[in-house]
């Protein structure tokens, strides 16, 4: 748990350094007793996985861990990174062991002000979900939330 | 036409749950395995649940409301925690349907309610497929 306060690095070299960042990407293979769980915790008997994974695929085949992404904008995973927002296109059925492979990019970063949370930056990033073929899946765009605190000015 | 209401379903969000969610999303941010990191960060005793297991509820909400169709796009915007154990309620609204090729595109409005306020707010489109013998 975080015991000090979050840094707060200048925000428009980080930001123009961030800019159209590629992530490593990976692959990402739904395996049938993780999509049994989710069913579990969905009260699904569902025979297809279910779409949240394309969130799951998204994050766990970005080719970098949460903590490390949040590394990359000199951010700690202490400090509490939340989800902002998430969208996804679908542009076919998510399938249980197909070794989807990945794409990411960082769009942007940006800083705003926030009455609960102090300084706030803001991270877009983009996921592309591609069959084997090459074939696209799904598109998975998000935005987190880093709370940087209270800043003495 | 009049909005369509969903049916509403309600999920026990439990604190297992929750962490079950952080090893699936490979996820480590402490907020969703240690009660006292919410309390640190002004979100509230408990544990956190996942974002996107919270988007996976209203998702449910939809393959419950319309077996065999599928998900064409989602987009939620997060604007408050969930901190478990709590019950969620996934709610939504058919605002519009539109007949594409193959089928029927549905414009839903959804929302997951949890500590009696809005947690997500977020709309979908889903794909509900013309049924044998239609055109």
């Amino acid at each position: 748990m975080a015991s000090e306060s979050p840094h707060c690095p200048e925000i428009g070299a980080l930001a123009a350094r961030l800019r159209g960042h590629r992530l490593p990407g990976g692959t990402y293979r739904i395996r049938a007793v993780e999509s049994r769980v989710v069913g579990r915790l969905n009260g699904l008997e569902h025979p297809q996985p279910h779409p949240v994974f394309a969130a799951v695929a998204s994050l766990r085949a970005l080719g970098v861990t949460i903590e490390e992404l949040c590394a990359l904008c000199e951010f700690r995973l202490a400090d509490g990174p939340m989800l902002g927002e998430f969208t996804a296109s679908y542009l076919a059925r998510l399938a249980a062991d197909v070794p989807y492979s990945t794409s990411a990019t960082i769009d942007s970063l940006d800083r705003t002000g926030s009455r609960r949370f102090g300084v706030l930056d803001r991270l877009r990033f983009t996921v592309n979900i591609d069959a084997p073929d090459g074939s696209p899946v799904a598109v998975v765009r998000y935005l987190w939330l880093l709370p940087r605190g209270r800043v003495e000015r | 036409m009049p909005a369509r209401v969903l049916p509403e379903l309600s999920f026990e969000v439990t604190e297992s749950d929750a962490l079950e969610w952080s090893g699936i999303l490979d996820d480590r941010n402490p907020i969703h395995s240690d009660p006292a990191a919410g309390l640190v960060h002004g979100l509230g005793p408990g544990i956190v649940s996942p974002g996107p297991a919270n988007a996976g509820y209203l998702m449910t909400l939809l393959l419950r409301a319309f077996p065999g169709a599928t998900l064409a796009s989602f987009e939620a915007r997060f604007v408050a925690v969930v901190v478990a154990p709590t019950t969620v309620v996934a709610a939504g609204v058919v605002e519009r349907e539109e007949p594409v090729p193959g089928g029927t595109r549905l414009h839903c409005a959804l929302e997951l309610r949890a500590h009696g306020r809005v947690a997500i707010d977020a709309r979908a489109c889903v794909h509900l497929p013309a049924s044998r013998g239609e055109a």
